[in-house]
C-alpha cells in the first residue's frame, strides 16, 4: 500500500536539490510519524519515492510523492498529520492511498511549466518570438553538456508543440507544456534559453523565474484522483 | 525574507543563503530590546555543523527580549556579486545587515578562519577596528577554544567571552538591554566597563602590550580600573542542568555533519600533551544517560533526523556508554534511527561499539596513535601500545571493515627520523595483522599526517614547530618509505597552512596588522587549500611584523602573550608536564585519580561522571 501525495516546491526551496528535497520530506514523514515501510538491511531506506526530478532553481505547485506503508492509513489524516510537521516551503495539496499501481515515474506523460519573465523585459519581443516558435516546424536547439563536451542538437518542437503567451500587468508570462518520454524530457530552462537566444530576448535568465504547474498521466490526466 | 533572492541563481549551492529553514526562530519586533548575531567565519555547512551555536541561539533566543539570528561566511562567488552590487551581509532570520546589530558574537574555532572574521565585519559594513567602531556600531564579540589566546585578534574585538558560554552569553545580553535602557550610560566604553566585571569577559582595549628592545613580548597591563589582571573562564557545574536544545535548526541542504548532534560530555581526562582541547575544555562533565535518553527523544521528534551522533572529545570514554547505547538502540530501533560515534579510541571493546552502532557503515573508522613508536607516544602522553593498536585495527577488519585511516603528527617534541620510520612500519604492521586476522588479502589503510601545532595552554606551548621546509622534508621522508605499497594510501596536509595556524595560535597583538594586510591581498577561506596563498601572509608579516614569534621555542620563564587568558589549568602543571614530556614519563587519565591539573579548584568545578 502507498500513500501518493500532491506537494509543492516554493520559495527558498527552490534552490536546493532534488536530493535535499527527498530528504526533507523523508524528515517530515518521521516527524509526522508516518508508517513508512522501509528497506532491508543494514542501511534501512524510507520507501519514499518523488515522480521526477525538478530542476534547481524551479518552483512547483505540483509535485508527486509516494510513500510505501507498513501499516494502514486513512489518506486524509496522514495529509493533515505531514501537513503539520512540513517546513516552510512545502504544502501537502491531495493525497491518496492506492493499492498496488505501477512506480509514478514510469506514468508520466507530461509537465507544464509557467515562466516569469524578468521585469521590464521586452513584452512585444516576446510575444512575437512565442509566435515565431509556434509557426516553426521544427525547432532545433543546441544544448550544453558537459564543459568542454560538444553540444547536443535537440528538435524542442518534438517535445513543445506550442508557448503561450500571457501579457500580465507589468510582467509577460510564457507558459508551455513539455512531453515526457521514455527517451527523456526537455528542461523548461533549456526552451527559455533556446527562445532568448534565437529571437534575441536579451533576457537576464537567471531572472525568469520557471514554476512547473502540472504533472500528468495519460496525456493530460492527473496523478491523483482518478486511480 | 530572503537576503539577494534575486543573486541566488547565480551562485554556487544557493541554499547556503535561503534561511527558511526548519526551527528558525523568528520573532517580531515587540518586546525586542537586544538583537544578536551569531556569526560564524566558514560557509553555511561548516557553520550548521558547529553544536557550540545551536547552544548559544537556543539560550539567547529563549530570552523573550533577544533575538538571535545566524550569519555564515559567503564563498567568493557570492562575495563578488555582492561586492559588484554594494550588497551587505545580513543575517539569515530577519535580514537584519550586521551593522544594525547590538552584538555581532563570532565563534573562534580555528584560526585559519581569522582573515574571513575581518571580512565578514567589511561585508556588514562594521568598522573592521574595534577603535574605529561608532558609538551606534555593533560590538563585536568573540569566544570558543581560539580565545585562549585572543590576542591576535585583539584589535577586531570589543570583547572576548573566555569558556562556556552558555550562562556568560546571558549575562551578556542582559547587560545590554539594562544599558541601552539606561540611555546607554558611559557610551560604548561604559558598557566595555560593565562587561570587564563579568567574570569571564575580557576587554582587550583595557589591557597595554609591551615589547622588548629585541621584539620579544614583555607584557601586558590593565589600564582600567574595571580590568581584572586575569581572565579565568566560565564552566558550567552540572550539564545535565544546562540544558540542551532540542529543536535545532534544521538546514534543507546538506551539510558537512548533517545528523542530531548529542553531546554526552564536556571535557577531557586523559592528558594527551599536544591537545588544545583537552586542556582548554576541563573539567570532564558528563550528562546521566536518564537525561541524554530525554534529550535524544526530544531531538529525533522535532528534527526527524535519523540519525545521532554521540559527540564529544572522546565518546568512548563515557562511564556508561553501553547503557546508553542499548538504551538508544532499543528506544529508536523501530523508527530506524541509528546511533553513531563520531571517534574511536584503539581498544577493542570500540570495536565491539563500532559494529553495535554502525554496522552501516563500513568505512569512515578513524584510530589515531599520533606517533610512529612507543618512546614518541610516550612523550605526548597518547596511552596506546603498539598492541592495542593492532588488536583494534585488526579486530576492525575481522570485523568487516576493508579499510581505515590512521592518524599521525610529525614535528612533535623531541622527535626523529626513528619515530618516523615508526610510522611507516606500524602501517605495515596494521596491513599485516589485519590480513592475518581476517584472513583477507584486501585490507587498506590511509596514512594520514599533519604537522603538529604547538597550542596555548599545553604542556606543549613552549615547542619549537617545524619549518616549513623541514616539515617538507619529513614528508617526502614518509613518503619514500609508504610509496611501496598497495596497501597504503598516504595523506598530507600543506606544512605552509600549519605555519599560519602555529603564527596565530602563539602570536601576539602585533599579528592584527598582518591580518588587515593579508585580507587587503585578498586572504580568505584560508583554511581551503583552493584558496590558500601562503604568499600573503608571507608578504604582509614582512611588511608589518618581521619580529613575530614564527614558529620558535618560547623560555620556560618567557612571559607570554596568552597568560591573561585562564582555562584553569595551572602554568605550573603545564611545565611539570613540558618537563615529564622531555623525560618519556607519563601521567594517567584523571578518571582514574586526579592528575593535580588544577581546573577543578581553580574554578570551583568538580569532575562529574554519570552514575552507573
Ligand atoms: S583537577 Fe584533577 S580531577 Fe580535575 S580535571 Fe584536573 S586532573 Fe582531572
Amino acid at each position: 500500500m502507498k500513500l501518493r501525495l500532491k506537494i509543492t516546491k516554493e520559495g527558498g526551496l527552490r534552490f536546493i536539490s532534488h536530493l535535499e528535497y527527498t530528504r526533507t520530506l523523508e524528515r517530515a514523514v518521521r516527524r509526522a510519524k508516518l508508517p513508512a515501510a522501509w528497506t532491508e538491511g543494514f542501511n534501512p531506506h524510507m520507501k519514499l519515492s518523488l515522480a521526477s526530478a525538478l530542476g534547481l532553481g524551479i518552483e512547483s505547485l505540483c509535485e508527486y510523492a509516494e510513500l510505501e506503508l507498513a501499516a494502514p492509513i486513512d489518506a486524509a489524516a496522514a495529509a493533515a498529520a505531514l501537513s503539520a510537521k512540513l517546513p516552510q516551503g512545502i504544502r501537502a495539496l491531495a493525497a491518496d492511498v492506492v493499492e498496488k499501481a505501477p512506480k509514478l515515474a514510469a506514468l508520466l506523460s507530461m509537465a507544464s511549466y509557467a515562466a516569469d519573465m524578468p521585469e521590464g523585459a521586452p513584452a512585444g519581443l516576446i510575444n512575437s518570438a512565442a509566435a515565431g516558435y509556434n509557426e516553426a516546424a521544427e525547432f532545433f536547439y543546441d544544448k550544453k553538456t558537459a564543459p568542454g563536451k560538444p553540444a547536443r542538437r535537440l528538435d524542442l518542437k518534438k517535445h513543445t508543440l506550442s508557448v503561450a503567451c500571457e501579457n500580465l500587468p507589468g510582467r509577460t508570462r510564457l507558459c508551455f507544456d513539455c512531453l515526457i518520454a521514455a527517451s527523456g524530457s526537455l528542461r523548461a530552462n533549456d526552451l527559455i534559453d533556446a527562445l532568448n537566444s534565437r529571437f534575441q530576448l536579451n533576457l537576464d535568465i537567471f531572472a525568469v523565474r520557471i514554476t512547473r504547474t502540472g504533472l500528468y498521466k495519460e496525456g493530460r490526466k492527473p496523478l491523483i484522483g482518478e486511480g | 525574507m530572503i537576503n539577494n533572492e534575486d543573486l541566488l541563481a547565480r551562485v554556487e549551492k544557493p541554499g547556503r543563503y535561503a534561511g527558511g529553514e526548519l526551527n528558525a526562530i523568528i520573532k517580531g519586533r515587540d518586546g525586542i530590546k537586544v538583537s544578536f548575531a551569531l556569526a560564524f567565519p566558514d560557509v553555511y555547512e561548516v557553520g550548521m555543523s558547529y553544536p557550540g551555536f545551536k547552544i548559544l541561539y537556543h539560550v539567547l533566543n529563549g530570552l523573550p527580549f533577544v533575538q538571535a539570528e545566524r550569519v555564515y561566511a559567503p564563498w567568493t562567488d557570492m562575495e563578488a556579486l555582492m561586492r559588484s552590487k554594494g550588497r551587505r551581509l545580513a543575517a539569515l532570520e530577519t535580514g537584519r545587515e550586521l551593522s544594525a546589530f547590538d552584538l555581532v558574537g563570532f565563534t573562534l574555532q580555528y584560526e585559519l578562519t581569522y582573515s574571513n572574521i575581518v571580512n565578514m565585519l567589511d561585508l556588514g559594513a562594521v568598522a573592521v577596528l574595534a577603535a574605529a567602531r561608532g558609538e551606534k556600531e555593533p560590538f563585536v564579540v568573540g569566544g570558543g577554544p581560539c580565545v585562549f589566546n585572543p590576542e591576535p585578534l585583539a584589535d577586531f574585538f570589543d570583547f572576548f567571552i573566555v569558556g562556556d558560554g552558555e550562562e556568560l552569553i546571558v549575562e551578556t545580553a542582559a547587560a545590554c538591554r539594562d544599558w541601552k535602557e539606561a540611555g546607554r550610560p558611559g557610551g560604548r566604553r561604559g558598557f566595555l566597563e560593565v562587561l570587564a566585571r563579568l567574570p569571564g569577559i575580557y576587554v582587550p582595549c583595557f589591557y597595554q602590550a609591551e615589547y622588548t628592545g629585541d621584539g620579544r613580548f614583555k607584557q601586558l597591563t590593565a589600564q582600567n580600573p574595571a580590568a581584572p589582571p586575569y581572565i579565568k573562564k566560565r564552566a558550567v557545574k552540572n550539564l545535565d542542568a544546562a540544558g540542551y536544545p532540542t529543536a535545532p535548526v534544521v538546514p534543507f541542504n546538506e551539510i558537512i555533519h548533517d545528523r542530531i548532534a548529542l553531546e554526552v560530555f564536556r571535557g577531557c581526562t586523559r592528558g594527551c600533551r599536544f591537545c588544545h582541547a583537552g586542556m582548554v575544555y576541563r573539567p570532564l562533565r558528563e550528562r546521566s544517560v536518564a537525561q541524554l535518553k530525554r534529550l535524544a527523544r526530544g531531538l529525533v521528534d522535532s528534527t526527524g533526523y535519523n540519525e545521532i551522533s554521540l559527540i564529544s572529545l572522546s565518546t568512548a570514554d563515557y562511564s556508561c556508554l553501553a547503557e546508553l547505547l542499548a538504551d538508544l538502540s532499543l528506544d529508536f530501533a523501530r523508527e530506524r534511527v541509528s546511533v553513531s560515534l563520531p571517534s574511536l579510541r584503539l581498544d577493542s571493546f570500540s570495536i565491539e561499539v563500532a559494529q553495535k552502532v554502525s554496522g552501516v557503515r563500513k568505512s569512515g573508522l578513524t584510530f589515531a596513535p599520533e606517533a610512529g613508536t612507543q618512546r614518541l607516544r610516550d612523550v605526548i602522553n597518547k596511552g596506546v601500545s603498539e598492541e592495542n593498536v593492532l588488536a583494534a585495527t585488526s579486530a576492525a577488519f575481522a570485523a568487516g571493515w576493508s579499510s581505515l585511516k590512521l592518524y599521525f603528527m610529525i614535528g612533535l617534541p623531541t622527535e626523529t627520523f626513528a619515530d618516523l620510520k615508526g610510522i611507516a612500519d606500524l602501517a605495515f604492521k596494521v596491513i599485516d595483522a589485519g590480513r592475518r586476522r581476517s584472513g583477507r588479502r584486501d585490507v587498506k589503510a590511509t596514512v594520514s599526517v599533519s604537522p603538529f601545532v604547538p597550542k596555548p595552554w599545553t604542556p606543549f606551548q613552549w615547542a619549537e614547530q617545524d619549518s616549513v621546509e623541514r616539515t617538507k622534508e619529513k614528508q617526502l621522508y614518509l613518503k619514500s618509505l609508504l610509496c611501496n605499497s598497495r596497501a597504503l594510501a598516504y595523506q598530507y596536509h600543506d606544512p605552509q597552512a600549519g605555519a599560519l595556524e602555529g603564527l596565530f595560535a602563539r602570536g601576539d597583538r602585533r599579528l592584527g596588522r598582518v591580518i588587515v594586510s593579508a585580507w587587503r591581498k585578498g586572504a580568505r577561506f584560508d583554511g581551503w587549500s583552493e584558496h590558500f596563498d601562503y604568499g600573503r601572509w608571507r608578504d604582509a608579516l614582512s611588511e608589518h611584523a618581521p619580529a613575530a614569534p614564527w614558529r620558535r621555542a618560547f623560555g620556560e620563564g618567557e612571559p607570554l602573550p596568552w597568560d591573561h587568558v585562564r582555562p584553569g589549568v595551572a602554568p605550573e602543571y603545564l611545565l611539570r608536564e613540558w618537563k615529564k614530556a622531555l623525560k618519556g614519563e607519563t601521567t594517567p587519565d584523571c578518571r582514574q585519580g586526579c592528575a593535580g591539573c588544577g581546573v577543578c579548584p581553580a574554578l570551583g568545578v568538580g569532575k562529574t561522571m554519570a552514575a552507573r
